[in-house]
């Protein structure tokens, strides 16, 4: 795992970025338990409550689970569960591209065909 | 966040000529790094001599882990040897040697672990030659046997007075490692509360800190806490007046200005040409510092 | 291993510092006890509690020595166990001998009410008087610890002046009350009342000048300690406690021997050793002075302690003997032979003694050249002043050609060949003596005082020091009735010798220098004045008149002010020393 310091994106979002990745990715599977707080913590010299943030994010995103006295443990990845999650998050990046559409005077149309056109892109 | 109290206080107050420290409520999470921000003279010693019973001599009550009071701490044994305390005094007596150091603490305290204490030493690279007198040590030297010596006990919380002045950057990296390491041993139950007033060398092993002003808490808080509440906002000159009735503190250059903003009143900024950047720890403190100081207050 | 805990409770490995403390405490009472039985009983209480008392700070000195050295913290100990079982017991020991001490001093008033009794019928059984001389002190040390535990439980006990306010007021009142029941019984006399409020007043004297001396000295772990934690401001109250406390603690007995007639030469041998024994006790408790001659160390110290007893067994228990026709004192006379044997010691002790060390007590013979050369010029000068001094009076007189024959006596007349031999030989065999001044003005206080107050200030200043300092011998021994006039005359001769003093030390950095001139001032006047024997010194009538020709002889001396190295400003070698 690779923190930055001073890459600008907080450093708890990257531990759960990368976890996130390990799990969504089956490098995790279920059953297994995270590295503990601590232990992660004095392994990247970083502090414990920064790791038990992202540990925390990643118990609310529901790919892990707090057990009591032994720490974190992988869930079980429900296929529908994790795309629905998935949806959240399209709807959300979508959310705000249209609020800033609205600012920038755009109409539906030429919000689509931006879309569209960006699609077209990534797929090139 | 919610959380268990290594140590609970209420009502702490300490009067000294010219000076008081009153503490109202105070909480030192278990299982975390505390730290004890603010400047020279500002109460931190004194509240650290309190907690480790330096001091016995202040008014309100204290409870340890969840169930001892400052009596049981003084009377029993079981609760004294669970708080190793390191000041920033002259513990040895000037005759005496490194090795006589190391024997002393052997007879003081019980917990103590000696093969700990001489590995912590190699650590640490103090100086091999036991026979030299304790006296004749550096003050960063000094320190870490002192350190050493606190590190090597079966200890629940530790309270270190400014551990990190007397070293040199490579040795503070290394006490951050061992605050870690120590935090490790027994999964969340074991807490340490230090002091310091230069919390750039200790940013990365800090969890919860109180900041210390006068005598009083100004704020306190778990850092990622603090990180949400306070973002740093930096902008042209041009929107410098604009942006200093909404900033919490700010400081200009004549190319632009850089301030410390609490994140609930970000969006009266907007229209503002800034940027917003997530601040460091140390950032914080200083623009608290700032507004709460009796030196900054003037102005 | 015990034993490094161990010393935590006593805050000093050192075991002679323990016993120095109850020997002391005992040397106290003895002084008190002299002072009961020659001087008045009221005046002799008071004086004697603020002796015992100072006597006490003095000697806590030496206990909590390791404590003063730095600022000692007693965190360790408070953060553990065991370590409060070593607070507790330090506190023992200190309330044990908070006990002694009271009981000393409450010995004292309960003879004083005793013998006071005796004449009037009251305590007349030593059953009686033990009885209220336990309750006393029982009752005073009951306050004591209950006094002391509250402090230290509610007040923090480093911090405990209010608390010692607290004692020594419940003291003082105890006493009061317990000697008030007692004196109550003796009837209707007024007089057991003014016993009383003497006792009361003692007491309250002891208490204030213990608890206030402890309140800076002994408030551990507190910051008021820092400043004396450090080094040489230790070693300057040492130095200045043992050279001038001393000094002037042997005064009373130098006057109780005085009134009884006796001769007091030996005092003038023992308050000699005073400033060297101030400084090798001062070099000696320090912590950084680097390896130090100590065969040479304790031959002095233990040559001055010596001469010290022998001057007070000189007043308590005086013999004399005939010497020559000559009243001699028995004490006065072992002393000269301790004196020989010291100085045959230290001249032992200094050729065994490694460069290192010598050079750090400062005892290395440097610049042999330029030194032999100041010798030189100090005869010179000498008797250039006796010269001027004769002139002046010749004139004054108006017989210049009596006072020029009186000059050419000190070289032509008959016996003075064998004055001038015993000059030569007992330099080698004396030169201790003046070491032991020397060591002390010039060698250890001039820099200081120089560095402090600038280099001729700083001179003269320890001229005006010194002067004072012989204020006993020049009352009691030098001067016969005019011992202010005497005492002016001092002072003006200590200013114009510590200046050219001064210049020689300064310029040849070597101590040997104004020893051998002070011995060479000191001796030269048996010449002067063709007596070999003590008497030469003694009972001179000195008058105003006398000063201003003085002054004027001595101007030989006041011309070294005006040299470069007086005028100008402390090179800076010397001041690097005095910091480190």
């Amino acid at each position: 795992m690779i923190i930055s310091q001073t890459s600008g994106v907080p450093i708890y979002q990257q531990i759960a970025d990368s976890f996130r990745a390990d799990i969504l990715e089956g490098r995790l599977k279920e059953g297994e338990y995270l590295p503990s707080i601590r232990g992660l913590a004095r392994d990247l010299k970083i502090s414990v409550i920064t790791t038990m943030k992202s540990y925390e994010m990643l118990e609310q995103e529901g790919l892990v689970t707090a057990v009591q006295g032994k720490g974190y443990v992988v869930n079980a990845q429900d296929g529908n569960m994790l795309k629905e999650q998935h949806m959240r998050k399209v709807e959300e990046g979508l959310m705000q591209a249209i609020g800033s559409a609205r600012i920038a005077g755009l109409s539906e149309n030429e919000l689509i065909d931006t879309l569209k056109m960006l699609l077209t892109l990534k797929e090139n | 966040m919610d959380f268990e109290s290594a140590v609970h206080g209420e009502g702490i107050v300490k009067k000294y000529k010219g000076f008081e420290l009153n503490v109202p409520v105070l909480d030192i999470p278990q299982g975390f790094a505390t730290a004890l921000i603010g400047e020279n003279g500002a109460g931190k010693s004194t509240l650290l001599d309190i907690l480790a019973g330096i001091r016995l001599d202040y008014q309100g009550s204290l409870k340890f882990f969840g169930k001892y009071n400052d009596d049981d701490r003084e009377n029993n044994p079981d609760v004294k040897n669970a708080i190793g305390y390191e000041g920033t005094g002259n513990y040895y007596l000037p005759m005496w040697t490194l090795k006589q150091g190391r024997e002393i603490q052997k007879l003081l305290f019980k917990n103590f672990d000696e093969s700990k204490y001489i590995e912590i030493c190699k650590q640490l690279a103090v100086p091999d030659d036991e026979s030299k007198k304790i006296t004749d040590l550096s003050d960063g030297n000094h320190m870490k046997i002192k350190l050493a010596g606190v590190l090597s006990r079966d200890t629940d919380l530790l309270i270190l007075d400014e551990p990190a002045s007397p070293l040199d950057p490579l040795m503070r990296d290394k006490l951050c490692d061992m605050i870690r390491e120590y935090l490790q041993r027994d999964e969340g139950k074991k807490s340490v509360l230090f002091s310091t007033h230069n919390i750039a060398d200790m940013e990365t092993v800090t969890d919860y800190a109180i900041i210390v002003e006068n005598g009083r808490i100004v704020e306190q808080a778990f850092v990622e806490d603090l990180k949400e509440k306070y973002v740093v906002v930096k902008g042209e000159k041009v929107d410098e007046e604009a942006a200093r009735k909404v900033l919490y503190s700010i400081s200009s250059s004549n190319y632009g200005f850089e301030g410390v903003c609490l994140s609930e009143r970000l969006n009266e900024l907007a229209g503002l040409n800034t940027v917003v950047e997530q601040a460091t720890l140390s950032q914080i403190c200083v623009a608290i510092m700032k507004q709460n100081s009796k030196l900054y207050g003037v102005n | 291993m015990k034993r490094i805990l161990s010393s935590y409770k006593v805050f000093t490995p050192k075991l002679y510092r323990i016993l120095g403390v109850y020997l002391g405490t005992l040397l106290m009472v003895l002084v008190s006890l002299l002072f009961m039985a020659m001087a008045g009983r009221p005046i002799a209480l008071l004086v004697t509690a603020v002796i015992t008392a100072s006597a006490d700070i003095f000697l806590d000195l030496f206990v909590f020595m390791g404590v003063f050295s730095k600022d000692f913290d007693f965190g360790l100990l408070r953060n553990s166990t065991e370590g409060l079982k070593v607070l507790k017991a330090g506190v023992l020991g200190d309330q044990i001998r908070r006990f002694l001490q009271i009981a000393v001093v409450m010995g004292i008033c309960g003879m004083a009410t005793y013998s006071y009794s005796l004449e009037n019928g009251f305590m007349t059984t030593p059953f009686e008087y033990g009885c209220v001389i336990a309750v006393l002190v029982l009752t005073i040390y009951t306050c004591n610890t209950l006094v002391l535990n509250f402090t230290r439980k509610h007040l923090n006990y480093a911090e405990g002046l209010p608390g010692q306010m607290l004692m020594t007021a419940i003291e003082g009142v105890a006493v009061a009350g317990v000697l008030g029941l007692f004196m109550k019984e003796g009837g209707a006399d007024p007089l057991p009342l003014l016993v009383a409020v003497t006792v009361l007043a003692v007491t309250v004297t002891y208490c204030m000048v213990e608890r206030i001396g402890n309140r800076y000295l002994l408030s551990f772990g507190g910051k008021k300690m820092e400043r004396f934690g450090k080094d040489n401001v230790k070693k300057m109250v040492i130095f200045l406690l043992i050279a001038f406390g001393v000094d002037f603690l042997m005064m009373p007995v130098m006057y109780l021997g005085f009134q009884k007639d006796i001769d007091l030469s030996v005092f003038l041998v023992a308050q000699m050793m005073y400033p060297a024994c101030g400084v090798v006790l001062a070099k000696l408790t320090s912590y950084n002075e680097g390896k130090l001659p100590k065969f040479s160390y304790i031959t002095i110290l233990v040559t001055g302690i010596i001469t010290m007893i022998l001057a007070v067994l000189n007043v308590t228990s005086p013999a004399t003997i005939d010497a020559n026709g000559q009243a001699m004192t028995v004490q006065f006379l072992i002393a000269n032979y301790v004196i020989i044997v010291g100085t045959i010691l230290l001249i032992i002790a200094l050729s065994v003694t490694g460069k290192e060390q010598r050079e750090n007590a400062g005892f290395r013979f440097h610049n042999a050249g330029k030194s032999v050369l100041f010798m030189a010029l100090f005869f010179v000068l000498y008797f250039a002043r006796v010269i001027i001094i004769c002139i002046i009076g010749g004139i004054a007189e108006g017989d210049m050609a009596g006072a020029m024959s009186e000059l050419t006596q000190i070289f032509t007349a008959e016996g003075q060949g064998m004055l001038w031999l015993n000059v030569v030989i007992n330099a080698p065999l004396t030169f201790i003596m003046f070491l032991g001044e020397e060591y002390g003005w010039r060698y250890f206080l001039q820099p200081v005082m120089q560095k402090k107050f600038g280099v001729l200030p700083g001179t003269i200043l320890l001229g005006i020091a010194w002067g004072i300092w012989h204020v006993g011998a020049d009352f009691l021994y030098y001067s016969d009735g005019t011992g202010i006039q005497m005492l002016c005359a001092q002072i003006v001769t200590c200013i114009s010798l510590g200046i050219f003093f001064g210049y020689a030390y300064m310029k040849t950095n070597n101590i040997w220098v104004p020893v051998m001139m002070h011995y060479l001032n000191n001796n030269l006047i048996m010449v002067l004045s063709g007596d070999a024997s003590t008497e030469a010194m003694q009972g001179s009538v000195v008058s105003w008149s006398d000063i201003p020709i003085m002054i004027a002889g001595a101007a030989v001396f006041w011309l070294f002010a005006l040299t470069p190295t007086m005028r100008g400003k402390l090179s800076s070698k010397k001041g690097e020393t005095e910091n480190a």
